[in-house]
């Protein structure tokens, strides 16, 4: 289950001050269930570094409770005529206003593959200490511990949907951003870059490989343990019958010999 | 074999102590069974030919007055000289950059060119990038595979390429756009290597990158391994044959003339210098001349470059590089992005081309002027006013511009001019490929390998 599917949709947030008329937030629904603000200012001839100051730090302001390791927020990005402040849960982009759908889109689909990368990577660090307490069934099982099936079944199930969705991410990821170059491309292709998205992805690709490798033994283990049970039965019921057997036969030779 | 290892080794002669000397040298000392006595004989006071990285006099800043840039073909497969770098130990940058400054705007990208040159443009654009993209992959680019739709000798220039853009304003951004990296003009190059020169903006191709602190690092991380003799400021005049079958250079220098014999010479010299050179005989002579003859086609390049007191176009431009319209298209490098510690700011601006010929026969002051004039107009009273010092460096024929229907030589007759009577006559050369460092890489890589073969064939020297 996605970690941060409890995301609970955002106000709008007020304009910042200092931003010129014609300037707007936009709420934009976001893949984990809650929304990404958007802040878009029109470009003019220049902008004051004030104007840039104000986009930034109202941006700042949602970022307290984000954390991506020792990736900063937001991060700013300067492109060709745009400039972008970037965080999980708000936006700001400088641009001419025929630039604004482009950019929105961009920012929609950035944030929605960054915070896919994110819940992942949520559930991989969830899945540790799950992994920690399940190292011993990777080596064996006990009657005592056979119980524990249906548990490991479901945390093989969890990793095991975790590397399928980082599996269709990569894809994403990977894909070469398209040439000659676009701004979309170019938003993407940057945010990717300073959010270190592809070495991310690497990482809890290396992590869930572990993680999967554990519990396809767990799974192993458990499956080798109910087939020795299973065979050790098996062996005891035919040592029985045949010594019943072997007692009714004596039995009726003795009989045979009496008569 | 082991009465050949005592025997005298290979004397080579390398004429000419630029990257094509320097590499061949190394690769023979590291590869050869039994390392030969090699000598480097170079004209100037100096080595590292178009490989410049000099310093301002005002500062110690470091700019590049020669090759700007290394290209990373590693997305692909091997790349043997970013491997070199690599094990030399020395830094690396990514350059990036992929705008045009056209009225003063930024184009950045597809969305920035439709604004300023309109739909059309952008559509025709786009059209062109994925034709190129069919006509010549990176696999194709890459292995220099035969692509006869654009290599035949009916394959014209890359004029005939372009003239398939049906948008005005594209086609003159395209233009613009490689027209210093060719350092020729379209009418005066091939299809294939315009196309090249257009496509390697595409990640897919090649991406650009330069030794961080200056490429000269190199040349000096390349001379500090060697062994070979190096000697400066002595000229070659002519080689011929000696009586006893060896070759025989004759040299000037300060002392005057001598005369030397070698087993085996390399000659790892421009075309310019080497069409000065007296081949004796007429054998080789012949040889000489058609080999000279098949590869000159000189092309040009300009560089201008200035030191300011601060990088004053951070925040508006952020590049390590990008095009500029005047001088029909020329590009505009921030050499201080190579250095992030650097406070100073240095620009550089390479023209190409007729351009470059033009302007070079100007004064320095002229030249500069024009080169600021070019800048967007946001740039150009910041750049007058925090101008600490400006230098010029003219590579007039310095590289080769590859025109159309031109056929390159299968590699062998490309480096052994006269197989027949000289067998240990080598050239090694720029021109031989693609005027690149990468492509003289490759030209010392073919050399070294061949008289390492000889030398395994022939342990002791041949005399």
């Amino acid at each position: 289950m996605n970690a941060d599917s409890t995301v609970a949709p955002l106000a709008t947030p007020v304009l910042p001050e200092g931003v010129p008329a014609g300037s707007r937030v936009e709420l934009l629904p976001s893949a984990d269930g809650g929304s990404h603000a958007l802040l878009l200012v029109p470009a003019g001839t220049g902008e004051s570094p004030d104007v840039v100051e104000a986009a930034r730090c109202w941006v700042a302001e949602s970022v307290a409770a984000d954390s991506r390791g020792p990736i900063a927020f937001p991060v700013l990005l300067r492109l060709y005529n745009v400039e972008l402040a970037w965080s999980p849960t708000r936006s700001a982009a400088i641009a001419v206003e025929e630039r604004f759908a482009t950019i929105r889109d961009a920012v929609v689909d950035f944030t929605n593959l960054e915070a896919e990368l994110h819940g992942i990577e949520t559930g991989i660090a969830e899945a540790w200490p799950n992994y920690e307490a399940d190292l011993s069934f990777a080596y064996g099982f006990t009657e005592a511990t056979l119980g524990q099936r249906e548990r490991l079944l479901g945390r093989y199930a969890q990793v095991m949907s975790l590397h399928g969705r980082l599996a269709r991410l990569t894809r994403r990821i990977t894909q070469p951003a398209p040439q000659p170059p676009t701004l979309a491309g170019q938003i993407g292709e940057r945010l990717r870059e300073r959010l270190r998205v592809e070495e991310r992805d690497e990482a809890a690709d290396g992590e869930l490989e572990v993680l999967c490798g554990h519990y396809d033994a767990c799974g192993q283990r458990a499956s080798d343990y109910t087939i020795a049970r299973r065979e050790n039965m098996l062996s005891w019921t035919i040592i029985i019958l045949l010594v019943i057997e072997t007692l009714l036969f004596a039995a009726d030779l003795l009989a045979s010999a009496g008569t | 074999m082991p009465q050949h290892l005592s025997d005298t080794p290979w004397d080579i002669g390398i004429l000419g102590g630029g990257p094509g000397g320097l590499l061949t040298a190394r690769m023979l000392e590291q590869t050869a069974a039994v390392p030969p006595s090699i000598s480097i004989i170079e004209a100037s006071d100096r080595v590292g030919g178009k490989v410049l990285t000099s310093m301002f006099n005002a500062l110690p800043v470091p700019y590049e007055a020669g090759a700007a840039e290394l290209y990373d073909y590693s997305a692909i497969d091997e790349d043997p000289l970013k491997q070199l770098i690599a094990d030399l130990g020395l830094p690396i940058q990514p350059l990036d950059g992929s705008s045009l400054i056209h009225n003063d705007r930024l184009i950045g990208n597809l969305d920035d060119l439709r604004a300023s040159l309109g739909s059309e443009a952008a559509a025709a654009l786009v059209q062109f990038h994925h034709r190129g993209r069919d006509r010549l992959s990176p696999r194709e680019f890459y292995e220099a595979l035969p692509v006869p739709s654009l290599d035949g000798c009916e394959g014209g220039s890359f004029e005939t390429l372009l003239a398939s853009i049906q948008s005005p304003a594209a086609r003159r951004y395209v233009e613009r756009f490689i027209h210093s990296d060719l350092a020729t003009e379209a009418s005066r190059t091939s299809r294939r290597y315009g196309l090249e020169n257009y496509l390697m903006n595409d990640p897919a191709y090649m991406q650009l990158y330069c030794v961080a602190g200056g490429n000269e690092q190199l040349i000096e991380a390349i001379v500090s391994r060697l062994s070979a003799q190096i000697e400066r400021q002595v000229r070659a005049i002519s080689v011929g044959r000696g009586a006893d079958g060896r070759l025989t250079v004759e040299t000037e220098s300060a002392g005057g003339r001598s005369q030397r014999s070698f087993d085996a010479v390399v000659l790892a010299l421009p075309i310019e210098p080497l069409k000065h050179l007296h081949f004796q005989g007429d054998g080789l002579h012949t040889a000489m001349q058609r080999h000279i003859a098949h590869h000159d086609h000189p092309a040009d390049y300009l560089r201008v470059s200035i030191l300011f007191d601060k990088a004053f176009w951070r925040g508006r431009w952020d590049d390590a590089y990008c095009m500029l319209e005047d001088f029909d298209g020329c590009c505009l490098y921030d050499e201080s992005a190579r250095d992030p510690a650097e406070d100073h700011g240095v620009l550089g601006w390479l023209l190409g081309g007729e351009a470059a010929v033009a302007w070079s026969q100007r004064p320095d002051a002229e030249i500069v002027e024009a080169a600021i004039s070019a800048l967007p107009s946001w740039l150009r009273e910041p750049a007058r006013h925090h101008q600490l010092e400006v230098r010029v460096h003219r590579w007039i024929g310095a590289v080769s511009s590859l025109p159309g229907g031109w056929q390159p030589l299968p590699l062998d007759r490309r480096h052994q001019p006269d197989a027949t009577d000289h067998p240990t006559l080598f050239v090694v050369g720029d021109y031989l490929f693609d005027s690149t460092l990468n492509g003289v890489h490759d030209s010392a890589e073919y050399v070294a390998d061949w008289l390492t073969t000889l030398m395994l064939d022939r342990p002791g020297s041949p005399a």
